[in-house]
């Protein structure tokens, strides 16, 4: 037997999907930030402005990945 | 290189911005397709990173676009999981790779250098390609004529597509170096080049040779052999005197053509290949096609590109470069101490009709050498090997040496006492 509420939910496979790739954006920033902080470790030049902008990226993808989680508790 | 990246999220846009200067890569970074086009013309990238869905349009048309306007501009596309399907119509759209997200900068770097290396040997091949025409060499061949000019001009355009080409001349005019000319130009470069003569081999043999056999096929297949097209897979296969190959090998061929599959002699199974296809020919192959030695679907299939080489004698101004080039490469070998022409020798060089063409010229010049034991190679040493040539400018040779029939010995004496 069906069930009713899972068949008027959206696609789940579409909605995990959709969640992994809005999750990637800010992961990407978060990597590419933290390799470039310590970039400017190597030179001797100042990370904090680096280092600030990937963990902006990271509280993002927390944020985002919280969100998610709890759509994807409801489906 | 100069880099164009297109993404519309800040801190990626400024992250691949610093890495790819830490790479030693000139980056821009915009957010928008309109701001990619906007900056188009006047940044002028080599290298374009974009992201597939950007807010005022899509990634894979901003790079078709700037494509456009300069075809060797190579795109990097930034893709998530849920766009990998796009990402691989990305790649058929001519984009070089993509980068999948959450980006890794290990991964920006490998992709970097990857494209860095491949751009800066195409963009040493290209420098090559101009010299080598500029000096009258293309590969292996020689010639300033107009008529080897478009000869070579027809080389570099051909050796960048996959398309078959078919090699049209007389015996001797360099169809097997044209060939190998072409694959060497290719990007098939550093896969195999395998040449088949279908005139060398009994016809009975020659769909086992070129497609090879399964152990226990026919009588003395003892073991398993793979053919000449497996044996060029990724390469380029070129089958010299291909009139002379039977009516029935033809259709095979033309399926193994059209359809990119072979099958061994008593195999089961097809098997993938893909060869870029050379053939050539001393006939002309409408003639042969009237003579039912050619199938006409199968030249159709063969003669996507034409290449005709001139005989000697139609490109007589090149044949004093010609005999100056196989002086060298002999002396190189042979280190005899012959280290020039009299001029009136090359005259009669010149004058000579050259039925055998390039081969004929290469084995006189190789003669004349052997023959020689001063330094000068002169007109006395070709009357021996070029009996019927007119020589209406070589009554003497530059030294004032009066031109006689002498015996290859004689002339050798006179040279050495000079």
């Amino acid at each position: 037997m069906s069930n009713p509420v899972k068949s008027e939910s959206p696609d789940p496979a579409f909605d995990l999907r959709r969640f992994f790739h809005d999750l990637a954006t800010p992961l990407s920033g978060a990597s590419l930030h933290l390799e470039r902080a310590s970039r400017l470790v190597a030179r001797g030049e100042d990370p904090e402005e680096a280092l600030a902008t990937a963990r902006r990226e990271l509280h993002r993808a927390f944020e985002l990945f919280e969100q998610g989680r709890a759509e994807l508790l409801k489906l | 290189m100069r880099v164009l990246v297109v993404e519309d999220d800040v801190a990626i846009r400024r992250g691949l911005e610093s890495a790819l200067r830490d790479l030693g890569a000139t980056p821009k970074a915009v957010g928008t397709a309109g701001e990619a086009a906007r900056v188009l013309e006047e940044f002028d990238p080599q290298v374009l990173i974009v992201d597939l869905n950007l807010p005022d349009g899509d990634g894979i048309e901003v790079f078709r676009a700037a494509r456009e306007v300069k075809p060797d501009r190579d795109g990097i596309v930034l893709t998530g999981q849920a766009s990998l399907d796009s990402a691989v119509e990305a790649l058929r759209a001519g984009v070089s790779d993509y980068l999948l997200k959450p980006l890794r900068p290990a991964q920006l770097e490998v992709v970097f250098q990857r494209l860095s290396a491949r751009r800066s040997l195409e963009s040493e091949v290209d420098t090559l390609r101009a010299e080598l025409q500029e000096t009258g060499k293309l590969g292996e061949l020689i010639g300033k004529s107009p008529a080897m000019v478009k000869v070579f001009e027809a080389i570099r355009r051909v050796a960048v597509s996959n398309a078959p080409v078919l090699v049209t001349g007389q015996s001797g005019t360099g169809k097997e170096v044209v060939a190998r000319t072409i694959h060497r130009l290719s990007r098939r470069a550093s896969a195999p080049f395998v040449a088949f003569n279908c005139a060398a081999i009994s016809p009975t043999l020659i769909e086992s040779e070129l497609f090879g056999h399964e152990r226990g096929s026919f009588t003395g297949a003892d073991k398993r052999r793979i053919g000449y097209f497996e044996e060029a897979n990724g390469g380029s296969l070129l089958l010299d005197e291909i009139t002379e190959m039977g009516p029935e090998l033809q259709v095979k061929l033309l399926r193994v053509l059209e359809a990119k599959t072979l099958r061994r002699v008593g195999g089961v199974q097809d098997l993938r290949v893909d060869v870029r296809l050379i053939s050539a020919t001393n006939r002309d192959p409408l003639d042969a096609i009237k003579e039912n030695k050619l199938r006409e679907d199968l030249y159709y299939r063969l003669n996507v590109f034409p290449i005709a080489l001139p005989p000697l004698a139609e490109r007589r101004e090149d044949i004093a470069v010609l005999a100056e080039h196989f002086r060298k490469q002999i002396e190189d070998q042979e280190r005899s101490g012959v280290q020039a022409w009299d001029p009136a020798a090359l005259r009669n060089l010149e004058a000579y009709p050259w039925p055998g063409n390039v081969r004929e010229l290469r084995n006189v010049v190789h003669r004349a050498h052997v023959m020689t034991e001063g330094d000068t190679i002169l007109p006395e040493v070709l009357e021996e090997l070029l009996p019927d040539v007119p020589r209406p400018a070589a009554a003497t040779s530059s030294r004032g040496t009066p031109t006689t029939r002498t015996s290859p010995s004689s002339t050798a004496k006179r040279t050495r006492k000079r």
